[in-house]
């Protein structure tokens, strides 16, 4: 609440003092030393309204985002330029406080333009540039300083300190312009595509307001001393800037820049094109005054753009009646889709078989009712059936069976089914011209019996084996999901009897040793039951650890991956007759401690798989990782065997722990490759998702 | 003048046994005894010990990152590793911690005590997990090893065969291998026939 308060002093503030100085101004308008500064008061009322319009952006963009930094920024920087341009004229002029207002917006404002190029756009921000703003806020205020205590000593017009605070003025709006140009180049060299756009906006847009002045004004005036095109009209072009910058804030989603210009670039050289087309032309035939054939032209443009305007304005209203329908119908398609998939296909064909009836013979009525779960049913019905009482009775007479009852109340029954089992029955009205039917149209009717039972026996086989297809799927689906808990249950339960194993049954174990080393040198027990000792001790110490750490690899949680497995590569040198080349190409990419040992359980399931039956001398293991992947290739040139041609193959040859190795990768959404010939080694190729949500990290369970 | 000693171990038996054992010694003083390393770092501000003697696995954490977080606060402090694992992995990764020594927990308690008395003078002190040294002759029962390993006999065999344990099975392959130059099995064959310790 506070800070909108102080916005609209701001406002206010701008509005009192500009009219004060409008007045002030408007008095002297005629006088000879206003007329000796300026040539016309023109020239004061497009500063005010080029600074009250930029006052007003700024506003506009601040109301429309209050708690955005960006827009406060923006808001400043307005403000400030705002000030310093409307009050640049009454400055001139000597009248007070003008010059004094102007010093301070002037000296703050490339203050404000390097605190907005700190927001905006919105990337990193190199640290030089906020030295650079520091340095800037010091000068300003410096500058103020200055300025403000030579009133106190009455020298505020002397000539050198008023050239003094001037240049550094100007300097310092200088070096925040280099520093923002620095930082646009820099931003361009290198980032996104949005910021690409938005800064090419900013610079469209700065180059659209500032080169007209600059050359139709300032250039002409300085160098070549002759009056250019008065300075006024440039307040057009000047407004382009607050506009786009607007533009890129409020909207802050931009389209791609390029893609739009090309497009209109393309229109506007085909436009101009044949718009000379057709004047050349048009002279060729009619001798027209210049001047009237020049206001056709512009009439036609306008035209044009009118045309094109208002076609804007009214094409969406047409758009959106069609999308409306279109979507009513798609919406339409999909409930009776789902009324399918929900296995009423039944009603949607009862409803297609008493349609062919109505087309085939000219009756005042027919439903079909079928036995839904043994119970008859209405599926649908037409004309005299659609009474409730008539339907409920029909219904009752055909359940008992009392066709003759029918008869006399003059309506024909076409059951369906054999006539053990009526899975069905149509009824038929009366024809509307009230003869009977005929013996071809009963014909044709029976024809149809046949069909509709045909056709609603399969629909409902046909939705049976849909809801039967269902409910496996979704068996299915919880199995899997019981198999991964599982596993990961005895991933955990495995983990904790390796802890228990460690942490209790081995330290005890050594103690034990220690107690027994301790009663040896205190010659409580002699030589030779001590050595008996020592080595089933030892044995046992050597048997848990091994055992702990076959159960689960905390090495890899201690030491990482790498390490753990150089210590496999070691033990499995030693042990069997093999060597193993390892390559690892791991970057500094870190790897959770559950994949670790995920990982490092799969890579030892196949070195020993390599090792007990390739019987080949040498394996090859790399282990490489990409920006998302992680690959694990195991290679061997022994024995290979035949590939089975399924999973439930690899249980009966005895390749349970290729198997496992399998279903882990499956778990860990990886892809297991694998290729193997008799003769010709093995190769297994393994890829893993390194950004998996890793949610239940291994936390240390120790129960005690 | 003692040395100041701390203690930490989350095996609370094993913890009161070492410090038992360390309190029998004249020279040497147990100032603190944690079960939870949690507390470690205002402990050690508060009792200024020499040595800090440290378990490799700790429930909470994590006994080598602790050594490399303790040397980096207290530069002066000495730490101790005191491990179940005497493999070579740990041992690396111990020295590179900055620890000051590593000892395996199945070791005599005196070789502990020597331990700490060393690194409190500021000698660096790892085990040589690596039996046997490279280009020592081999022992009559490396050499029949040796023998059983061109045999293409895995270790569980071997064991079998020579009616010794795995374990020792195990320590006299490593010593084959320091003993020939080899870091594998087959290595250590080629070498030995080059050497002319197998026969052909």
């Amino acid at each position: 609440m506070k800070k909108s308060i102080f916005h609209y002093i701001l406002s206010i503030f701008f509005i009192v003092v500009n009219i004060y100085f409008l007045l002030k101004i408007f008095a002297i308008r005629t006088s000879d030393y206003f007329l000796s500064q300026v040539t016309s008061i023109n020239y004061y009322y497009s500063l005010l309204i080029i600074g009250f319009f930029f006052v007003t952006m700024g506003f506009l963009c601040y109301l429309k985002k209050t708690n955005s930094i960006v827009m406060r920024t923006f808001l400043y920087l307005m403000y400030s330029l705002g000030f310093a341009i409307t009050l640049s004229l009454p400055s001139g002029l000597e009248i007070s406080p003008g010059r004094e207002i102007e010093m301070i917006a002037a000296s703050s404002s490339p203050y404000f333009l390097m605190l907005f190029f700190e927001y905006f756009p919105a990337s990193s921000k190199p640290k030089w540039f906020k030295k650079t703003r520091s340095m800037i806020l010091l000068i300003s205020i410096a500058i103020n300083f200055i300025f403000f205590s030579s009133y106190f000593v009455h020298l505020n017009h002397h000539q050198a300190i008023i050239e003094i605070v001037r240049t550094t003025v100007i300097t310092n709006i200088f070096l925040s312009l280099i520093a923002c140009i620095v930082l646009t180049y820099l931003h361009l060299k290198s980032n996104s595509n949005k910021v690409k756009n938005q800064l090419s906006v900013l610079i469209g847009s700065l180059v659209l307001s500032f080169l007209p002045v600059l050359f139709f004004s300032l250039i002409p005036e300085i160098f070549f001393q002759t009056p250019g095109i008065p300075f006024y009209y440039s307040s057009i072009s000047i407004s382009f800037f607050p506009i786009a910058l607007a533009y890129l804030l409020t909207k802050q989603e931009i389209i791609d820049i390029k893609i739009r210009l090309k497009v209109l670039l393309f229109e506007a050289v085909t436009f101009i094109f044949t718009f000379f087309i057709v004047n050349a032309i048009f002279s060729l035939f009619f001798k027209l005054d210049r001047t009237i054939a020049f206001q056709i032209s512009i009439l036609v443009i306008v035209l044009l753009l009118a045309y094109h305007l208002a076609q804007k304005i009214f094409s969406p209203l047409m758009i959106r009646k069609w999308t409306d329908k279109a979507q009513n119908i798609q919406k339409e398609k999909m409930t009776i889709l789902q009324k399918m998939l929900q296995g009423q296909h039944l009603n949607s064909c009862a409803r297609l078989i008493i349609r062919l009836i109505h087309e085939t013979i000219d009756i005042n009525g027919t439903c079909l009712i079928w036995r839904v779960k043994r119970i008859p049913r209405m599926l649908h019905q037409t004309g005299i059936f659609e009474s409730a009482d008539l339907a409920n009775r029909l219904i009752h007479l055909l359940n008992n069976r009392k066709y003759e009852q029918l008869k006399e109340e003059k309506l024909h029954v076409f059951s369906l089914g054999n006539s053990d089992y009526q899975r069905g029955w149509i009824v038929i009205g009366q024809k509307t011209n009230g003869t009977k039917l005929e013996k071809s149209e009963l014909l044709l009717l029976e024809k149809i019996q046949s069909d509709a039972l045909e056709l609603l026996t399969s629909t409902e086989a046909l939705s049976q084996i849909g809801r039967k297809l269902r409910k496996s799927q979704s068996r299915f689906l919880s199995q899997e999901q019981f198999n991964r808990a599982l596993l990961d249950d005895r991933e955990e339960e495995k983990r904790k009897l390796s802890i228990f194993l460690h942490d209790e049954v081995l330290q005890n174990i050594i103690l034990l040793a220690n107690k027994v080393d301790a009663l040896h040198t205190e010659k409580m027990i002699d030589n030779k039951a001590y050595l008996e000792m020592k080595e089933l001790l030892m044995n046992n110490i050597y048997e848990i650890r091994e055992m702990s750490r076959e159960l689960h690899p905390f090495m890899v949680e201690d030491l990482g991956l790498e390490q753990s497995l150089q210590a496999l590569k070691r033990k499995l040198q030693n042990n069997y007759n093999v060597i193993i080349r390892t390559t690892f190409h791991l970057k500094l990419k870190m790897i959770s401690k559950k994949l670790s040992v995920q990982v490092y359980r799969i890579i030892k399931e196949l070195l020993h798989n390599a090792v007990k039956h390739s019987s080949s001398p040498v394996i090859l293991l790399s282990l490489t990782d990409s920006v998302h992947f992680l690959t694990i290739h195991v290679e061997d040139q022994g024995k290979g065997f035949e590939l089975p041609g399924s999973l439930s193959g690899m249980t009966k040859d005895n390749h349970l722990g290729l198997m496992t190795v399998q279903k882990r990768v499956n778990q860990l959404d990886g892809v297991f490759d694998i290729q193997s010939e008799r003769g010709r080694g093995t190769s297994i190729t393994i890829t893993l998702p390194l950004e998996r949500s890793d949610n239940h990290e291994y936390q240390r369970l120790v129960s005690r | 003048m003692s040395i100041s000693v701390l203690l930490v171990d989350d095996h609370v038996l094993m913890l009161m046994g070492l410090k038992e054992l360390l309190e029998k010694e004249s020279d040497l003083q147990v100032e603190d005894a944690l079960s939870d390393p949690t507390a470690l770092a205002s402990r050690i501000k508060f009792s200024h010990p020499d040595v800090a003697v440290l378990d490799v696995r700790l429930k909470s954490q994590n006994g080598i990152e602790l050594t490399q977080m303790l040397k980096e606060q207290f530069p002066y402090l000495k730490v101790v590793l005191l491990s179940g694992y005497a493999y070579d992995e740990y041992i690396e990764a111990a020295i590179q911690a900055g620890a000051d020594a590593y000892v395996s927990k199945e070791k005599s308690n005196t070789e502990l005590i020597t331990t700490i008395r060393q690194v409190y003078r500021g000698k660096k002190l790892f085990p040589d997990v690596h039996p046997g040294r490279s280009g020592e002759a081999l022992t009559p029962k490396e050499r029949e090893i040796l023998a059983l390993i061109a045999d293409e006999l895995t270790t569980a065999e071997i064991s079998d065969r020579l009616s010794i344990s795995k374990r020792t099975v195990e320590y006299h392959i490593a010593s084959i291998l320091r003993k020939l130059d080899a870091d594998s099995r087959i290595g250590a064959v080629v070498n030995g026939i080059k050497k002319g310790l197998l026969n052909v």
